[in-house]
């Protein structure tokens, strides 16, 4: 969540409330793995950034982008980063605020988180706490799914506490391998003329082609915000949602974090895994991860892992997974 | 909207847990939300040109419209959808252009968040009756903590639609 205006009065009032009704909404399947974790920043987000459609006045698609928050788990055995952006979707009588949440942590392992809150008043101040969905996780977080409830602390920081379900270890991981031919960028210069900057926008569209790199099987979209620039503008951190659509029929949405250095080898850079929230038709109820791999310029592997269920339902869904193609 | 500074006191947090595993067995029983059918009003929202006038990759609607049940007031739906082909290149029907949308449905037991493309003109509406989008349910929060599953709008006369969820699991 974006670290906007803070009012503290109310942060701990809403705090006990708020985690006993996220763990209760979660029944989980037989044979998941329920974590509970609770990350607290230990610094805030150095990138604050505000990207307005009007300068100068709040409007209805004002883009908020953070990055750079530090947190941990209390024992410090697990830690990362936080980045994100939101949108304003309108601004009279409330600001209602939809934002993502992307948690790298330092062992690789990704989760994703997404939701709405309401913000008031011209500064545009969130509520004390707000309540996300995790949309999934990769590496130790695969397939993950759950709900996120985050509290505002003194200095811009956040306490995120999560209630992360897991699938269960037995459930039969079906994958998907391609090649991507990236065959168009668009860049969407919102931060205004010149460099690129913290806000600007790329849409890049690829051709799907199976593993072999023969016929096409469908289209790649990502689309991307600049979250951070590092090492002055040289090294950039982004993020968005990226979607998949098969000729076949069915599609596959999730969304993730990844790093770009401009004029990088391919291969240079560590994989940026994405999570595969959940798709449509032969694909629906799959969720999972997908693993991105560099081999030529434009060119990328993709290794896209899914389970099949739902979190808080009958968990024979996992154990009857199609292996055949869709 | 202001920026702020990080303090540098950090220890001594107050934290009420940790992280730790906790394999619930034998949970049978499915909590999966029983599927639904809703509808929503005409959009209201911000039209943002980016890049090239007119219609252009990048161009953003952000919009919210009420949503009804049974006819009745039962929430919000807040959303995005960005142009990400133009019409009849790279997947997009001619005469479509595709968009990849993000929704937040906030209802009174929870909010469920649904992803996808959609297929639709750059500009007007779609005929009614038709499928607006078949998109992903991809989480959602209260009641619909860890739900997946499809959502589907079609547009209806009036401008409004028709909205079916449909979890799985059921």
């Amino acid at each position: 969540m974006p670290r906007l205006v803070v009012s503290l009065a109310l942060a701990g009032v809403a705090l006990g409330a708020a985690t006993a009704s996220s763990v209760a909404a979660l029944t989980p399947c037989r044979g998941c793995t329920v974590l509970h974790i609770v990350l607290v920043e230990s610094r805030a987000t150095t990138t604050n950034a505000s990207v307005p459609v009007h300068p100068g006045r709040t409007s209805g698609g004002d883009l908020f982008i953070w990055a750079g928050g530090k947190y941990a788990t209390p024992q410090g055995r697990l830690s990362g980063t936080i980045m994100g952006f939101g949108t304003f979707s309108s601004s009279k009588p409330h600001a209602h605020f939809r934002g993502t949440d992307f948690f790298q942590f330092d062992n690789g392992s990704t989760l994703v988180t997404k939701g709405y809150s309401t913000a008031v008043g011209p500064g545009r101040t969130l509520p004390p706490s707000y309540r996300h969905a995790i949309i999934g996780g990769t590496g130790g977080f695969f397939a993950a799914t759950g709900e996120e409830v985050g509290y505002r602390l003194k200095g811009g920081r956040y306490r995120h506490d999560l209630t992360v379900v897991l699938p269960p270890k037995t459930a039969k991981v079906r994958t998907i391998r391609s090649l991507t031919f990236l065959s168009v960028k668009d860049v969407i210069d919102r931060s205004g003329p010149g460099t690129e900057d913290v806000g600007d926008q790329r849409v890049i569209v690829g051709d799907l082609r199976g593993e072999n790199g023969a016929a096409s099987i469908g289209i790649y979209y990502v689309r991307s915000y600049i979250l951070q620039l590092l090492d002055g503008g040289a090294h950039q951190w982004l993020g968005g949602p990226i979607a998949y659509r098969f000729a076949a029929g069915g599609t596959l949405a999730g969304a993730g974090a990844y790093q770009r250095v401009p004029g990088s080898a391919p291969g240079s850079l560590a994989p940026a895994p994405r999570v595969i929230s959940s798709g449509t038709g032969p694909y629906a109820g799959y969720h999972g991860e997908l693993i991105p791999e560099d081999v030529a310029p434009g060119v990328t592997f993709h290794t896209i892992r899914l389970v099949k269920g739902d979190a808080s339902g009958p968990n024979e869904r996992h154990h009857d997974v199609a292996t055949s193609s869709p | 909207m202001s920026r702020l500074r990080p303090r540098k006191a950090l220890a001594g947090i107050a934290v009420i847990g940790l992280a730790a595993a906790l394999p619930l067995a034998g949970c049978g029983g499915s909590s999966v939300p029983a599927d639904f059918t809703a509808s929503s009003t005409p959009p209201v929202g911000t039209a943002i040109d980016n890049g090239p006038a007119g219609p252009s990759v990048g161009d953003t609607l952000v919009f919210h419209a009420r949503v009804l049940k049974d006819g009745k007031p039962f929430g919000y739906v807040y959303g995005t959808k960005v142009l990400v082909a133009m019409p009849g290149e790279f997947g997009a029907p001619k005469g479509f252009g595709r968009y990849q949308n993000q929704l937040s449905f906030v209802l009174p037991d929870g909010e469920i968040t649904v992803t996808g493309t959609q297929d639709h003109p750059t500009s007007g509406l779609m005929s009614a009756g038709v499928p607006v989008a078949t998109r992903a349910i991809s989480g959602g929060t209260g009641a619909y903590a860890g739900v997946t599953g499809v959502q589907v709008s079609t547009q209806v006369a009036g401008k409004g639609r028709t909205l079916q969820f449909d979890f799985a699991g059921n």
